[in-house]
């Protein structure tokens, strides 16, 4: 788990020094150094994923070359986006669109699976 | 609403393809076509301005209409080109370069590309409204941006669109990342993989962990023109300027990774100090995560000696990227192609932008300097006279690889030449400008202290930074269609993208190469030659 997650992890010891840094320097325990912090804790929390993720190659050949699904629910996301400028209804119907973009891309991951039986 | 998984049953039509292609390189390919648009809209704006400042007094544009096209300019050029530009290369390269078939989670790559481009149209839909275009620049700084400040619905538009660039950029560094860390090729190490590679990991993380901030940053402002809670503005700057900076080098370190890798191949040697360069970019990438305070010396809101050294620490790291590149071509055979002397003018333009970073990096010179012409020149000089050269030394490198053609060598000269022109007409005399105290972000200006001078020089070369690009897109255009073929490995490339077809295959790679180093290709040639 540590090799893969290790370039995650040395980054997050960087960031923390430098944290550390700017804590000691301003001396303001409420300051600027808890974005280095919280940064250094994500990247820390990212090395552990990738590292539980491990490596992987075999699945490369039933990914479909054309899929409409992704382009659905961007759509649907960006119109929950512009909701919030021009009107909050929007958003409903933005819902609506990711869940049928999400419906295609289910469809889409269990045919895939269906592929590599 | 989704096609069967057997992908040779059926041949896709064109707008299908566009709309769902899920190959890495067609993704990276269209990504590379909206930025190419973006930048047309914001070269053309820029030209706009240039033709207002051309003298004292104002000429064609209110001061209103100029508030909202730097607006524009600077949005469009940071969140919807050189941003994606730096991510699409990496997209479209990683793979190829470490031996995989593709960036994992193909479909989310997809939704990335979209939620850019749909981002893109909702940010300039903000023109068609009543209330216009934002008028805070790129920065939208509180309280400027609030509803009190900037009623309507132009800044909400802006804020969607800036949102889903954001997001878009941090689904393709994740998966860029991902691929790096878990699809490399056996043999590939970590201490293998490729010099661009590299800094696309080094950029990876700075989109990764100091974009979530950008999303806060914009929250703030809708939360300032939605709600009655007040914001303080300063926390605002921290959350914007912890993205602001590291965003400089997202769009800095990919081409200081494609420039070293055109040296390398053109001077046909091995790249020098390959140990020292990753530790460089990686402690680079890191330190400038810690200097975003030095946007922020004049507010007296941070702890100014803390940033300014960290700000002048990253010369070191820069230092160490510049020696590689010195050392790579010392003693090398090097073959002066277009790609060479781009590469060759990012180093020489970018050192500029860098040597008068350093003024500003001192809190006491930045009194001085802040909000005037000098910082505009300091920032153009790195994101176009410098990243934008490392782009198109990329791309005549790289092109043939993505179109199996070779661009014309005769118009890359000319567009080279061209550009190195505009750029120091266009840029030099903003240092003089600021030095003379001419504020940024202005429509007009007194006419004195030579300002009207310089102010008319900086706009002939805007003029002919416009016919450079137009000069290279006519060489993308014939070179495309009417070019000469290029075959696997026009350029006796090192890396494994040269292993496979021009244009490469759907899944890149029939076969692969023994690796043992972060030359493979070159390993085989010294071994044929021994």
């Amino acid at each position: 788990m540590i090799r893969f997650g290790a370039p995650l992890f040395g980054w997050a010891v960087m960031l923390a020094l430098l944290a550390a840094g700017l804590l000691a320097w301003s001396g303001e325990i409420d300051g600027p150094w808890l974005l280095l912090a919280a940064s250094s804790v994500a990247s820390a929390a990212t090395g552990f994923v990738l590292g539980l993720a491990g490596p992987a190659q075999g699945d490369r050949r039933a990914i479909p070359d054309i899929s409409i699904a992704p382009a659905v629910t961007a759509a649907g996301l960006l119109v929950v986006l512009v909701a919030f400028a021009a009107g909050r209804w929007l958003v409903l119907l933005g819902l609506g669109v990711m869940a049928l973009g999400l419906g295609g891309t289910v469809r889409e991951l269990r045919a895939q699976r269906r592929e590599l039986r | 609403m989704s096609t069967a998984v057997s992908p040779a049953e059926r041949t896709p039509g064109l707008v299908l393809s566009w709309i769902g292609a899920t190959d890495h390189k067609r993704i990276a390919a269209h990504m590379a076509w909206a930025c190419g648009l973006f930048l047309v809209i914001g070269g053309l704006v820029a030209l706009t301005m240039r033709t207002e400042l051309a003298q004292p007094g104002l000429q064609i544009l209110s001061r209103d209409h100029y508030n909202e096209l730097y607006s524009l300019h600077g949005s469009t050029m940071i969140y919807f080109v050189m941003t994606p530009a730096a991510l699409a290369l990496g997209v479209y390269l990683v793979p190829l370069q470490i031996g995989a078939a593709d960036l994992v989670a193909p479909r989310l790559n997809l939704f990335a590309m979209w939620m850019l481009l749909g981002g893109a149209v909702v940010a300039f839909s903000s023109l068609l409204t009543a209330s216009g275009y934002p008028r805070d620049g790129w920065t939208e700084f509180l309280p400027m941006s609030n509803d009190t400040f900037s009623p309507g619905t132009g800044t909400d538009l802006w804020l969607a669109g800036v949102a889903a660039s954001a997001i878009s950029a941090m689904i393709l560094a994740g998966t860029i990342l991902a691929t790096i860390v878990l699809r490399r090729a056996p043999g590939m190490s970590m201490l293998r993989i490729p010099v661009f590679t590299w800094t696309m990991v080094a950029t990876c993380l700075n989109v990764l962990f100091a974009f979530p901030a950008l999303l806060g940053a914009l929250g703030l402002i809708f939360v300032a023109r939605h709600t009655d809670i007040a914001v303080n503005p300063a926390a605002y700057l921290n959350l914007f300027w912890f993205y602001g900076h590291p965003v400089v080098y997202v769009m800095f370190f990919p081409f200081v990774g494609a420039a070293l890798e055109v040296l390398a191949t053109n001077a046909r040697r091995r790249m020098a100090g390959y140990g020292p360069f990753v530790l460089a970019i990686i402690g680079f990438a890191a330190t400038s995560m810690a200097v975003w305070g030095h946007h922020m010396f004049t507010t007296g809101q941070v702890t100014n000696q803390y940033f300014a050294v960290t700000s002048i620490a990253l010369m070191v790291f820069a230092g160490v990227e510049y020696l590689d590149a010195f050392l790579t071509m010392w003693g090398g055979a090097i073959v002066m192609r277009t790609s060479t002397l781009f590469a060759l003018g990012f180093f020489a333009q970018f050192l500029v932008g860098g040597l008068t970073g350093l003024f500003l990096a001192s809190p006491t010179l930045d009194y001085q300097a802040n909000d005037t012409y000098f910082v505009v020149g300091h920032f153009h000089y790195t994101l176009f006279a410098g990243s934008m050269f490392g782009l198109f030394a990329g791309l005549y490198h790289w092109f043939p690889k993505a179109t199996g053609r070779l661009l014309d060598e005769r118009l890359g000269k000319l567009h080279f030449w061209l550009l190195v022109a505009g750029t120091n007409l266009t840029f030099f005399p903003f240092f003089i400008l600021g030095n003379e105290g001419m504020v940024r972000r202005v429509a007009d200006y007194p006419d004195q202290r030579g300002l009207a001078d310089w102010n008319l020089v900086a706009t002939v070369g805007s003029y002919a930074v416009a016919v450079a690009l137009l000069v290279f897109l006519v060489n993308v255009v014939w070179s495309k269609t009417l070019g000469t073929a290029a075959g696997p490995d026009p350029w006796q490339g090192q890396t494994l993208e040269w292993w496979t077809e021009s244009p490469p295959p759907r899944h890149n790679f029939e076969s692969l190469p023994p690796i043992r180093s972060h030359a493979p290709l070159l390993d085989l040639r010294e071994a044929e030659s021994a």
